[in-house]
């Protein structure tokens, strides 16, 4: 799934263009320019390295700086100290 | 006369520790062994402060007793206070200008002192002026040396340029010069006592002739009553030191670099004397930082940080303190940091009596904690021995890497004694497992043994954490770490059990066959000692057993004598729950019954320890003492 | 020899286990990279921490780590710093740690300007007993984890650091790796306490102060054109500074808010009393000749020789 700026919407696999191509990379490497870290779902740890990051992104890993408020944690997280 | 019990009283902050200091350099200059205590109001100038002193021809007094032989008063208050204190025959030196002076007039008086005094007046069919009691003390036997303090004051700013608000100061010199005459001590050495005082100059001058004055005036009425023997030994080279000074020398000694602390009573003049020295010998000898912290919390934890560094450091204080350091203390047994804390009790609880002694912290040093570490805790009797357990402590701390507390009660921080120079040709250090070099795979908190060999900040990667941890250091929850790092903790104790030597730890004094055996530690010690004399002219035979260190508890030796004379043991103590007896049972099979206890916040005497002993062995099974204005 | 290390040489094999997204993550990313641009030997640095989430900073880091108690990170740093000044001493603690439970610490510690860096996650919520109010959050707000309005009055921490006697205090964001990066390296090198005041969002519990609402309101200081350098008398910066430091709102300034190089640091006021402190601290002294005490009978009578008889 990805998002089509011509389109101005979501669009699925099947729907998109020739033309389409992956942003992530760039963003990723912009904001771990701006941040020191990228976060590494598949793996569940944090990147600080240059070479760690390329190397999670060529291994096709889901990596992000954003993330969505967690509603549950509050709920879910235990005291730890 | 063998000995001499005396007592200087007055408002404090007017002199008398200048008396005190000068006169017992006076004897000790002459060869006699000295003690004084000097019993004080948490105030800073004008409550009513004493000295209790002993100087002694055949001994080094380690204890002191009633009544005394010689009251030297400053002011009104110190008669009307300590006059039931004398001996039979005694002398008080005291201002005859004040002889209309009333009882309710002073207002130095604290209430419940004043209605005392009063109740004995009253028994004694006694006005309240000063001028009726000293004429009943003469009427029974008390030899009184009356002298105008104005008089004498007025003849002093005569000879001298001296005006009339500076020679209210020199009441500590009458006090001086009339001891030292009806003392009969040799002049030169009063002289000697003065230099060290005053050093040199106009002061040290007037005070010279002053004393002198004095002592030819008083001389000329009494002779010298109250002479000493000849010293009947040399005790070597000499110093007159306090416990906190005695404390901080053996620290110096035993490598000490760095001493935390923050202020507070008895504590803090150890760190002062270290401060004043603290350059030591710089060359060779290197230095001493004293570092005061914002409170005891920041104390105890620099301490243990500059422990990780590889110095050897302690932080002293009192009970209030304590309680703030028993966090910190928690840190450095979970990560093994050697740590010294010199424990100086006063009576508590909460703020209690803060410039009175007391022992009653003892269950304290030995259990405070949340979780379970190893410690030591080690208890000195007397001067000699604080200045050996601070060097064994900082070594002990080492050795073992663990917290170790050192307890010496306020008694003792306070009392000034005349004792020979250490020989330091017995001070040793050990500095326990050290790796200067360590490898890559150096492990700080390594299995192989309950002591890992200590790499210093700097010298390799270590990590350290309050929580439970791992061999690295690194923060580990599991089951079977949990179980191997806390065995590795506590085996200590049973390696500590095994090397550190009874005889270490406790020490017996006294009849070998005794009819009675007294249990105690701290303080207690030296009145013990004096007890054990003054019961064998009762003829009874007393044994003392002195508990030096609590952790380790001297297991086999108490229970060895417990099974010998179970039914003679008395626990003597100065606090309300019999604190060393609970050890004693907690860590032996033993349950001392009977029990010799103090809580005024003033030291046991020998006189009334032997008196109490007596009232035991006739059946009573527990005495509470409380003689001592 | 002149160390060539690479920030992640400075990483530790222990699993960073802070929320995904943590502020935090700015801030140790910026430690790996200030420490590999000042070449730091890593067993000459140690980071000290106190409790909760930061505390836990020193186990990711491969340097001297000292994961100490709640509130009392300062005092075993200046322990370790007084007894071995060549150590270079950094402190991570949290807002609740430094002016919660250890503020009497951290007033203390400006007032000796012992020559160390004092980092301070400000993230207004004790995060790891689950989100109550820390000493920095502002009175009346409520981020998730708190069931009511918070009720007391958030502390000033640039304006207490400077009222203390810090000689460096500045502000950093860990959504700006690289101007917080620059920060600690600035603050390193000054001589004297320096104190980083960094704003590092709880992704977890607090749903105010998030990346989002940073990066729209900070501001670089020094790009506006604020000089924080003290010259001549201190008084006219310490009222400037300080009259920045209450910039909030729609505005947060980011950046080096005061810089005073001409206080004594404590290891100079000691050298004062100490000649020989600094080449012979007390970490670096022999205390011992196989196994005897260096006080010989000798020099003890000369050292305590106004108590002997």
């Amino acid at each position: 799934m990805g998002y089509c700026e011509k389109k101005g919407s979501a669009v699925f696999p099947e729907d998109s263009c020739r033309d389409a191509i992956s942003t992530v990379k760039e963003e990723t490497e912009k904001l771990f320019e701006n941040y020191g870290w990228a976060y590494c779902i598949e793996c569940g740890s944090v990147l600080f390295d240059r070479s760690e990051l390329d190397k999670h992104i060529s291994l096709g890993h889901s990596l992000t700086q954003k993330f969505l408020e967690d509603e549950v944690a509050t709920y879910e997280s235990p005291g730890g100290d | 006369m063998k000995s001499l019990n005396y007592l200087l009283g007055g408002p404090q902050g007017g002199g008398l520790e200048t008396s005190s200091q000068v006169l017992s350099w006076a004897f000790a200059k002459s060869g006699y062994g000295v003690i004084s205590d000097r019993e004080y109001y948490s105030n800073i100038i004008g409550r009513h402060s004493y000295i209790h002193a002993k100087a002694d021809s055949e001994e080094l007094p380690k204890g002191l007793q009633y009544p005394v032989k010689l009251l030297g008063a400053m002011d009104a208050e110190s008669v009307f206070t300590h006059f039931t204190d004398l001996d039979s025959g005694a002398y008080v030196i005291y201002n005859s200008d004040l002889n209309s002076t009333r009882l309710s007039q002073i207002p130095s008086v604290e209430p419940e002192v004043g209605e005392k005094i009063l109740e004995t007046l009253k028994k004694l069919n006694l006005e309240q002026d000063l001028g009726s009691l000293v004429k009943y003390l003469k009427d029974n036997g008390v030899k009184v040396v009356g002298l105008s303090y104005r008089d004498l004051l007025s003849e002093l700013q005569k000879k001298t340029n001296i005006v009339a608000a500076q020679a209210s100061r020199y009441i500590s010199t009458i006090i001086i010069g009339a001891s030292a005459a009806l003392a009969g001590i040799d002049p030169e050495a009063v002289k000697y006592g003065l230099t060290r005082r005053f050093r040199s100059g106009p002061i040290l001058e007037h005070n010279m002739a002053f004393s002198e004055l004095v002592a030819g005036v008083v001389s000329s009425s009494f002779g010298s009553p109250l002479k000493l023997d000849p010293p009947r030994e040399n005790f070597g080279k000499m110093m007159i030191v306090s416990g906190n000074d005695i404390v901080a020398m053996g620290k110096v000694v035993g490598g000490l670099r760095m001493q935390t602390y923050y202020p507070i009573t008895p504590a803090a003049d150890e760190s002062f004397t270290l401060e004043e020295h603290e350059r030591l010998g710089e060359a060779g000898a290197g230095s001493l930082t004293v570092f005061q912290l914002e409170d005891e919390l920041a104390a105890v934890n620099a301490a243990i940080g500059a422990s990780l560094t590889g110095t050897r450091v302690a932080a002293a204080t009192s009970g209030p303190g304590f309680d703030l350091m028993v966090e910190g203390l928690g840190w450095a047994g979970m990560n093994e940091a050697p740590v010294v804390i010199t424990y100086y009790q006063r009576g508590g609880p909460s703020t209690g009596q803060p410039t009175r002694g007391g022992q009653s912290d003892l269950l304290s040093s030995v259990f405070a904690s949340h979780g379970e570490y190893p410690r030591m805790v080690l208890a000195s009797g007397d001067h000699e021995e604080a200045f050996w357990d601070a060097v064994d402590a900082l070594n002990f701390a080492e050795i073992y890497q663990i917290p170790v507390i050192h307890l010496v009660d306020k008694f003792l921080a306070n009392t000034i004694r005349s004792v020979t120079v250490p020989d330091l040709s017995k001070a040793y250090i050990n500095r326990g497992k050290i790796v200067q070099e360590p490898g890559k795979d150096y492990k700080r908190f390594s299995f192989e043994s309950p002591v890992s060999p200590r790499a210093f900040l700097g010298k390799a990667l270590v990590w350290y954490t309050g929580d439970e941890h791992n061999e690295e250091g690194h923060i580990s929850e599991e089951s079977e770490n949990r179980i191997r790092i806390m065995d590795k903790r506590m085996r200590k104790l049973e390696l500590i059990e095994q090397e550190v030597p009874e005889d270490r730890r406790v020490s017996i004094y006294g009849d070998e066959n005794p009819d009675v055996v007294l249990y105690g530690w701290g303080f207690v010690k030296g009145a013990a000692l004096g007890a054990i004399k003054m019961l064998k002219e009762e003829g009874v035979k007393a044994m003392y057993v002195h508990i030096r260190t609590f952790v380790p508890f001297p297991k086999k030796t108490v229970e060895s004598l417990y099974s010998k004379h179970k039914d003679v043991m008395i626990d003597v103590e100065h606090n309300y729950l019999a604190q060393a007896a609970v050890l004693a049972s907690a860590f032996a099979n033993v349950e001392i019954k009977k029990h010799i206890l103090k809580y005024t916040g003033r030291p046991i005497y020998s006189d009334e320890l032997k008196n109490a002993v007596m009232r035991i062995l006739k059946g009573s099974e527990k005495e509470v003492l409380e003689y001592g204005a | 020899m002149v160390l060539e290390l690479k920030p992640t040489d400075y990483k530790s094999s222990v699993w960073v286990d802070w929320c995904p997204g943590c502020g935090n993550f700015g801030i140790l990313s910026a430690m790996y990279q200030a420490f590999a641009e000042l070449k730091l030997d890593p067993r000459n640095i140690v980071v000290v921490s106190g409790i909760g989430c930061s505390g836990k900073t020193p186990h990711f880091l491969n340097v001297e780590g000292v994961h100490t108690l709640h509130g009392r990170a300062l005092p075993y740093a200046e322990g370790i710093k007084v007894a071995n000044p060549e150590l270079e001493v950094l402190v991570n603690a949290g807002d609740g740690d430094l002016l919660g439970i250890g503020a009497g610490h951290f007033v203390a510690l400006g007032r000796r300007n012992i020559d160390m860096v004092v980092m301070m996650h400000d993230n207004t919520v004790y995060a790891l007993t689950k989100g109550q109010a820390a000493p920095t959050l502002e009175r009346g707000a409520k981020p998730k984890s708190l069931p009511k309005p918070n009720i007391q009055d958030a502390v000033n921490p640039i304006a207490l650091a400077i009222a203390s006697g810090y000689t460096f205090v500045a502000r950093g964001y860990s959504g700006k790796v690289k101007h917080l990066k620059e920060l600690i390296k600035a603050a390193i090198q000054h001589r004297g306490s320096a104190f980083l005041d960094i704003l590092q969002p709880c992704v977890t519990y607090d749903n105010i102060h998030t990346y989002d609402y940073y990066n729209e309101r900070v501001y670089d200081l020094q790009e506006s054109g604020y000089d924080p350098e003290v010259k001549g008398e201190p008084e006219p910066k310490i009222g400037e500074a300080i009259a920045k430091s209450y910039e909030k709102g729609s505005k947060i300034p980011i950046g080096i808010f005061y810089r005073n190089p001409n206080v004594p640091t404590f290891d100079e006021r000691l050298k004062e009393r100490i000649p020989s402190y600094m080449q012979s601290p007390p970490a670096a002294q022999t205390i011992d000749k196989s196994g005897k005490t260096v006080i010989s009978q000798e020099l003890f009578e000369k050292i305590f020789e106004s108590y002997l008889i």
